[in-house]
């Protein structure tokens, strides 16, 4: 495998996408050939490089070396010098909004372009503007694979005039610890049941839903408590919300959590609840089945691939607080079923999202683009 | 408080934080700078219509340090504390700007010596701090909204600080007694001087139509950004539910453009040939866009008064509001609009259908009471008059 690869994002966020970086440190660490490419070099992630020129030291840096070379670069082409300078024979966008920023360097046929997609790129992104569908669909064109992180994405896309032979799906994973089994924790005897969310506060991730579910149940004389991991720009809806149903006393936002934090609490917790409105797929459910942690969510996107219904959680249709509130019923007053439901989700994390699978997925790939 | 009082002519700063302001804090100034003195602060460089009769003073741009320069050194000079020139000096050397601001703030009321100061929102507080510890010069808080009636009951932090400083304000005034309810919740006493005065509306520029038009397919309207207060959700759910019912219509968020969730909804919920989300326009042409519709919604959550209903019902133009905040107090159900509870789309499309069902002489009756009660409640003299009178009543208890 001796084809140089520049793997590009335009921005990843140290903790948010961390899972990004850290797949890129597994996928890159028998390799030789392969390099990382920022927008701007972050001080949070060492081992990225910058793709475009952001100063004008960079840029006078690069006007010198130009001096010894007989091509001239297009004022476009300039931005872009230290990328162009690597010489990728591959370039795998991990963000796609990289696509207009380097597309002088694409026009090249040569080079061969792999581009993932997130659910805000094929969800949102193409239908906020005509521009947006037809720079979805350049990007359609000019890639030679298009990489999904659910079959649900694929299908969008495809709707959206993705070519189905270019379309490939490989999922998103977790670092699976195997030398230690799942460990379920008792609920202790005075604690009350405690109920989980981790995610961003925002109005994809449904929390009036979550909210008028809890009231529900504790209209029906449930005991409990529900956490919110996060933080976002839809906290004072939701505390104006708590404060309306009046279930301060059940519910508390925790704010933007550590990884080490969010941990304890999924091991803490009894139950994982996420009504979102709109999911690719969601990495934070399949941490939660990892802890071994029952899930009740909605029935939309790639959640099904990552959740079996009745198997390892509940999934009821969206926007329904009273669908969520009866399939939380059926959790509450039965330990072994939550037990049952969190070995099952255990097991399919293992099976389909461990990084592991998904390494090996992606060698095979670049195995076959090498050839 | 007698209204023949010896204080005809009163030095006021009306402090928003910018010189432009807002179209409704434009036209009370506009009314007051005829009989008084009145002085608008503000750190912005350019005012493209100001308005005559008013003093606008610099506290130093926040955009060109030139100009900030300038102003600084010249309000030094004005006030004669040439004590203060060197460490102003170091200050604009080090660019400590936010210092040197309150700097000038402090200079600019030496040099106008109000009679009062009325603050349009409690963002601008911490200012005002200072003048508010010595209660010398009187202030008085506008309460309006969002920052009133919802950021304090979901912002711990945000309500201990305002319940640190309303007592210190000398008066408050109040869009609707609504708001003013939810102002006594963050503090009240017996000697609160609280005066509710209506938004009061230019209507000699905002002419009646006599001609109103029932279109099919039912031209609907709401008008203002995008915010969860704003329930436009809950508006997109109740067009689903009058799609499913076969009812013909068009419903167009005008400054609903850009908005993720809406996209979605309108996607998700099968929208797209009913509901257009518009770009943001000047206050000029949202007029004549609504002029083109049937039927104003007003979905809201929260509202102190929503001026827009206000608008809407002086030109002709029929509303349906939900009933939240201030709406009672200028709705009445079924005489010059209609109301529906928050946060429930069902409501929403039945009064839709309600009134896509009414004889068009009814609308017409309610059509004409709407433009009678913003008459008579919203004028702009009612305006002017009512502030002038809470600004002698805090005056006058100095």
């Amino acid at each position: 495998m001796d084809k140089k690869i520049a793997i590009i994002a335009s921005y990843l966020h140290p903790i948010r996408q961390k899972h990004l970086i850290d797949w890129y440190i597994d996928f890159s660490s028998n390799r030789k050939t392969v390099s990382l490419f920022l927008g701007s070099k972050s001080n949070k992630i060492p081992i990225a490089k910058n793709y475009k020129i952001n100063n004008k030291r960079e840029f006078y840096k690069y006007q010198f070396y130009n001096l010894f070379q007989s091509r001239r670069f297009s004022e476009k082409q300039n931005r872009i010098q230290p990328l162009i300078n690597y010489k990728p024979e591959i370039i795998h966008l991990i963000t796609s909004n990289a696509f207009q920023a380097i597309e002088p360097i694409l026009e090249n046929k040569k080079i061969q372009l792999i581009v993932s997609f997130r659910g805000f790129d094929i969800n949102v992104f193409p239908y906020q503007s005509e521009e947006n569908l037809k720079l979805t669909r350049k990007i359609f064109e000019r890639a030679d694979k298009l990489h999904f992180i659910s079959y649900a994405l694929r299908d969008s896309a495809i709707k959206l005039g993705a070519n189905p032979d270019k379309c490939m799906v490989i999922y998103r994973s977790i670092q699976i610890d195997k030398a230690n089994g799942l460990q379920i924790n008792d609920l202790p005897e005075d604690h009350r049941l405690l109920i989980l969310s981790v995610g961003r506060l925002v109005w994809e991730k449904g929390f009036l839903y979550a909210l008028e579910t809890m009231s529900i149940l504790k209209n029906k004389g449930f005991d409990f408590q529900y956490q919110i991991a996060g933080s976002g720009i839809d906290r004072e809806m939701i505390n104006y919300h708590i404060k309306r149903l009046r279930i301060e006393n059940e519910v508390s936002l925790l704010g933007e959590l550590s990884r080490v934090d969010v941990k304890k609490k999924l091991q803490a917790a009894q139950i994982y609840f996420q009504p979102s409105l709109s999911e690719a797929l969601s990495l934070s459910l399949i941490e939660a089945s990892y802890y071994g942690l029952p899930i009740i969510s909605s029935e939309i996107g790639g959640i099904p691939e990552v959740v079996k219904n009745n198997v390892s959680g509940f999934l009821s249709a969206p926007c329904n607080p009273e669908g969520y509130a009866l399939n939380f019923i059926r959790l509450m007053e039965n330990k072994d079923l939550r037990y049952q439901m969190g070995q099952s989700g255990y097991k399919i994390v293992q099976n389909l999202f461990s990084r592991q699978g998904e390494l090996q997925k992606w060698d095979n790939f670049y195995e076959q683009l090498c050839r | 408080m007698s209204v023949e009082s010896k204080l005809h002519n009163v030095k006021i700063i009306i402090f928003d934080g910018s010189f432009k302001t807002t179209p409704f804090i434009n036209r009370l100034v506009k009314g007051l700078a005829l009989n008084h003195q009145i002085y608008i602060l503000g750190f912005n460089e350019k005012l493209t219509n100001p308005i005559s009769g008013v003093n606008y003073v610099s506290l130093g741009s926040n955009q060109s340090k030139l100009k900030f320069t300038v102003a600084t050194l010249g309000k030094l000079f004005q006030s004669k504390k040439f004590n203060l020139l060197l460490p102003t000096l170091k200050k604009l050397i080090q660019g400590k700007r936010q210092a040197l601001q309150k700097l000038n703030l402090e200079l600019a009321l030496k040099n106008i010596a109000p009679d009062l100061i009325h603050l349009q929102w409690p963002s601008v507080i911490p200012w005002f701090e200072v003048v508010l510890l010595k209660q010398e010069i009187p202030v008085i808080l506008s309460q309006r909204g969002f920052h009133n009636n919802v950021r304090p009951f979901v912002d711990g932090e945000n309500f201990e600080y305002l319940k640190k400083w309303y007592p210190k304000m000398a008066g408050f005034h109040s869009v609707s007694k609504a708001i003013a309810a939810n102002g006594d919740k963050i503090w009240t006493s017996s000697e609160k001087i609280d005066k509710v005065v209506y938004t009061g509306l230019p209507l000699e520029e905002m002419p009646f139509s006599e001609a109103y038009f029932l279109s099919r397919p039912l031209r609907i309207v709401s008008v203002g950004r995008t915010h969860w207060k704003k329930g436009y959700d809950y508006a997109l759910r109740a067009c689903k539910l009058l799609k499913e019912k076969n009812i013909s219509f068009q419903y167009t968020i005008i400054g609903g453009a850009g908005d993720e969730e809406l996209q979605f909804l309108v996607d998700d919920l099968g929208l797209q040939d009913y509901v257009n989300l518009e770009k943001r326009i000047p206050q000029k042409e949202v007029f004549r866009l609504i002029q083109e519709a049937s039927l104003l919604l007003m979905p809201s959550l929260e509202e102190g008064i929503p001026n827009v209903v206000v608008e809407a019902m002086a030109i002709g133009l029929p509303v349906i509001s939900t009933d939240c905040g201030g709406v009672p107090e200028l709705i009445e159900e079924g005489v010059n609009g209609w109301m529906v509870p928050t946060r429930k789309p069902e409501a929403i499309a039945a009064a839709i259908i309600h009134f896509m069902e009414l004889p068009l002489d009814m609308i017409e009756k309610v059509r004409i009471e709407a433009r009678r009660k913003v008459e008579q409640q919203h004028n702009e003299a009612q305006m002017v008059r009512g502030m002038e009178e809470l600004f002698y009543e805090v005056v006058e208890m100095k």
